[in-house]
């Protein structure tokens, strides 16, 4: 079964929290992203989603990003972050 | 201090700013007197963007905006594209108030900025900084001024980030101010910028994105995150930051334009901005960046920059010390000279051990200090002041004990007054400081009083470098606020006046300083018309402060002008005040038990000398008695002591004493009768007579019973305990616990004097 947690449009200082608990929620099972929505993302809510991307591998369940916007694309890869764990893991789906 | 931290950080800053800006000024005003050394305008570059930093975190739009464009000059004259000329730094000087004022307003000291004047300042920075597109070609550096060597980028193997072109821009950050033209930048071949921000960042609502984005638009970026601190989600708190990113810019920003970037952060975040391709630096970035578990970061780094040391020995000396790397990789500032391509192997004489202290010697290290309170360093003088009190009545009571001086308590207590005299002179210079800090002040003052009365005024300052103690100076600044603009305004004339009369159009204020005989003398002289002293003396009856018949000497009608409620002006100008003559400097330098005379000469100028006692809290002084009363004489006034034959005294006039001292006559004082101790003005038998000089350089012989001996005495403020007295400076308690007055050498002197004006110039019949 695969939870779904869709991203809120701006992931910013005050997203981090809810993020947080809506991740937490979802441990256990495999796991959804969905970034169509995300206009702009911060660097706390990028930590918590790099901090997910591993929780998940290391609990041998699936996550993945389905529908990344092309912002969400944007900022992830001008932030440094591979972008990799955002398409590669999308083509698994 | 405020129990508010960020309130006491400020404070900090504000303090800091305070020194700045003094710094700014003594390097402007040091680039005015012709010098083109660039550490100076350097040392102007960084003071200015320390303020801005510092305003910067704090929130000070107005005081950021005006630096940033102040410091965008300054960038264009640091790289020497733009000439640092004459007309550029008295630009840049009439910046520095209006900076001087936005920091005041910011602190909300001052009243608020002149918003006319200091967006006028802000137009003609800008066009300084912009204007007059004529390209000055000769002056494109071949290196920054971080010596640093460009290396050749092959740009092309770079692909930006396909997304980044379409980002919204910024305006917050850059509607600052016009960034400059890039393309008319020196090429630094790019910087590497490794940033961790602090949960700070993101709790003050700023964004490590937007600080990213901001780099891009300087030029072509790569970006690296290391993410190996970033904990699972169950441990993760979501609001703390566990990312380093490393930014390598490439293209021709200036390190200025980088940290502006994170201006606003700068507290929030640890930062390193060094130049590409250099190794030594980053590894020391690394090091300060890494946390505890980032360990294997910088032994990397650690490894990668021993390396190219190390293929630097081989190809120079080749048997070198290994330690050679350390001088090499602790300055940030000044790099070794590309480490990245080792040096010609031909050139074997130049050991690296030798080269590099040469080529990143720090500049002359700045002694270390730490602030104080105030109050602590009091408290300190105060109980030491009681401690040379108790070991003087400790001396006394053993000497009255009958103790020989050679005995073991005699020669301990010997021993524990040169200590007791140490620890004072020690802790007296803790509070001493340079008058530069007063002095500095005054360059903007004559500045504005140039402008206001029309006048041209040049300031010449000397001696800035004398110290004086803290109290002193701070009241020092007003008195010599008010004599400067006197001088400008009564004392100079107008340009036209000062041609008519043969001399430059320009007029001439000095301010010097000095020591003389224990005391700090402050001299301000002008080259003016002097006084008009038929026009003093003429205002002087009129007011009635002196009879129309008085005859005086040209230095007693100069000394009217110390009258209260004197004013030469015709009309009040809004310069010199309304009503607060020179009584009123006088009265405050008096205050502070010294003394201020005036000399003048008609038609060139007049000089006014401010004498004041280097210290509040202690003096050398005679212990005299006169009429069973015990006295203390300022040691630095007396010149000699002597016993009066009686042969030697005259009488002017039948009435007043003066005494034949190596062939000419000064006047006699006797001290007991001038102070009020006794009538009988006839006992001068057995007395003893020291000769005293006052600040006018005057003689005096005073007359008192007898000589006790010289003593170091500590200064108690009668005024702060009684009331003033006349002849009197200040009090002090001596070894047997008995209070003693302190003379006012010159006050008596002047008593004496007063006495008998209409007399004064009557030629002495002996």
């Amino acid at each position: 079964m695969t939870a779904t947690v869709v991203l809120a449009p701006v992931l910013d200082l005050r997203a981090a929290e809810p993020l947080k608990g809506e991740l937490l929620a979802a441990r256990g099972q495999a796991l959804a992203l969905d970034g169509s929505a995300v206009e702009r993302l911060g660097g706390l809510c990028l930590q918590l989603l790099l901090s997910a991307i591993r929780t998940w591998r290391a609990d041998g369940q699936a996550l993945t990003f389905v529908n990344a916007s092309e912002a969400l694309t944007t900022q992830w890869s001008a932030f440094g972050a591979s972008l990799a764990d955002l398409s590669a893991q999308d083509a698994l789906q | 201090m405020s129990d508010d931290p960020f309130e006491a950080i400020k404070a900090t800053f504000f303090q800091e700013c305070e020194e700045l800006l003094a710094d700014l000024e003594g390097n402007l005003l040091t680039l005015e007197s012709g010098s083109t050394d660039i550490e100076v305008i350097n040392a102007v570059f960084r003071a200015v963007h320390s303020v801005k930093g510092g305003a910067g975190a704090f929130g000070l739009e107005n005081l950021v905006r005006f630096a940033h464009v102040f410091e965008t000059l300054m960038d264009e004259l640091r790289s020497g594209r733009k000439p640092c000329d004459d007309p550029t730094v008295k630009t840049l000087l009439r910046a520095s108030d209006v900076l001087a004022d936005h920091v005041a307003a910011a602190r909300g000291a001052g009243a608020a900025v002149d918003p006319v004047r200091s967006a006028g300042l802000v137009a003609e920075l800008e066009a300084l900084t912009y204007g007059g597109a004529a390209p000055v070609a000769a002056a494109e550096p071949e290196e920054d001024d971080f010596g640093f060597t460009p290396v050749a980028m092959d740009l092309g193997a770079f692909d930006a980030p396909a997304g980044l072109p379409d980002l919204p821009p910024l305006p917050d950050l850059a509607a600052l101010a016009p960034l400059p033209d890039l393309s008319a930048l020196a090429a630094a071949g790019g910087w590497k910028v490794v940033f961790r921000p602090h949960p700070r960042l993101y709790a003050s609502a700023n964004e490590t994105g937007l600080l990213l984005r901001e780099l891009a638009r300087l030029g072509p970026t790569r970006v690296q995150m290391d993410d190996s601190g970033l904990p699972l989600l169950d441990a993760l708190e979501p609001t703390d930051s566990h990312l380093i990113w490393t930014i390598e810019l490439d293209g021709d920003a200036s390190e200025t334009e980088v940290r502006e970037v994170f201006d606003f952060v700068e507290m929030d975040c640890d930062l390193s901005v060094t130049p590409l391709g250099d190794a030594a630096p980053v590894e020391a970035a690394l090091a300060a960046v890494a946390d505890e578990d980032d360990s294997d970061a910088s032994a990397l780094a650690r490894a990668a920059s021993s390396e190219l040391d190390i293929a630097a020995l081989l190809a120079s000396v080749g048997a070198a010390s290994t330690e050679a790397p350390a001088p090499v990789a602790a300055p940030v500032i000044a790099p070794a000279p590309e480490p990245v391509a080792p040096p010609p192997p031909v050139k074997p004489a130049p050991a690296p051990t030798a080269a590099a202290p040469v080529q990143t010697a720090p500049p002359a290290a700045a002694p270390v200090t730490i602030r104080v309170d105030l109050e602590r360093v009091d408290r300190l003088i105060n109980a030491v002041g009681e401690l040379v009190i108790q070991q003087a009545m400790l001396a006394q009571r053993v000497t009255e004990s009958g103790l020989a001086r050679s005995s073991d308590i005699g020669l301990g207590l010997e021993d524990l007054e040169l200590l007791t005299r140490e620890i004072q002179d020690s802790v007296m210079a803790i509070r001493a400081q340079p008058v530069k800090s007063v002095f500095q002040r005054m360059p903007r003052l004559v500045r504005e009083a140039a402008e206001a009365t029309g006048k041209k005024v040049k300031l010449v300052t000397s001696g800035e470098d004398t110290e004086v103690d803290k109290t002193v100076i701070e009241r020092l600044s007003d008195p010599i606020t008010h004599m400067l603009r006197n001088a400008i305004d009564h004392g100079l004339e107008g340009p036209e006046e000062r041609l008519a009369a043969g001399k430059p159009a320009e007029g001439t204020v000095r301010l010097a300083a000095l020591h003389r005989s224990g005391r700090i003398v402050i001299e301000i002289s002008d080259d003016g018309k002097g006084i008009n002293r038929p026009r003093v003396k003429g205002i002087a009856v009129e007011r009635g402060l002196i009879a129309e018949d008085a005859i005086l000497s040209d230095d007693e009608i100069d000394n009217l002008i110390f009258l209260p409620g004197f004013s030469t002006a015709t009309e009040v100008s809004d310069l010199s005040g309304r009503g607060v003559g020179m009584d009123v400097v006088r009265r405050s330098i008096q205050s502070l038990g010294g003394r201020i005379s005036i000399s003048s000469v008609p038609g060139k100028g007049s000089t006014f000398t401010l004498s004041l006692p280097l210290t509040l809290a202690v003096l050398d002084g005679m212990v005299v008695g006169a009429a069973d009363q015990t006295l203390v004489a300022p040691l630095a006034a007396i010149v000699e002591s002597l016993t009066p034959n009686e042969a030697d005294i005259h009488y002017v006039g039948g009435v007043d004493p003066v005494l034949r001292f190596r062939e000419a006559f000064v006047p006699l004082v006797d001290v007991a009768q001038v102070m009020g101790f006794r009538d009988d003005p006839t006992v001068l038998k057995g007395g003893v007579v020291m000769i005293v000089e006052t600040e006018s350089g005057q003689r005096a012989a005073l007359l008192v019973d007898a000589i006790h001996g010289q003593r170091q005495v500590v200064i108690k403020s009668l005024e702060s305990n009684y009331r003033h007295v006349e002849g009197v400076a200040a009090a002090t308690i001596l070894g047997d616990g008995r209070v003693a007055l302190i003379l006012d050498i010159d006050a008596l002197v002047t008593a004496k004097r007063s006495r008998t004006p209409s007399r004064s110039d009557l030629q002495m019949a002996s």
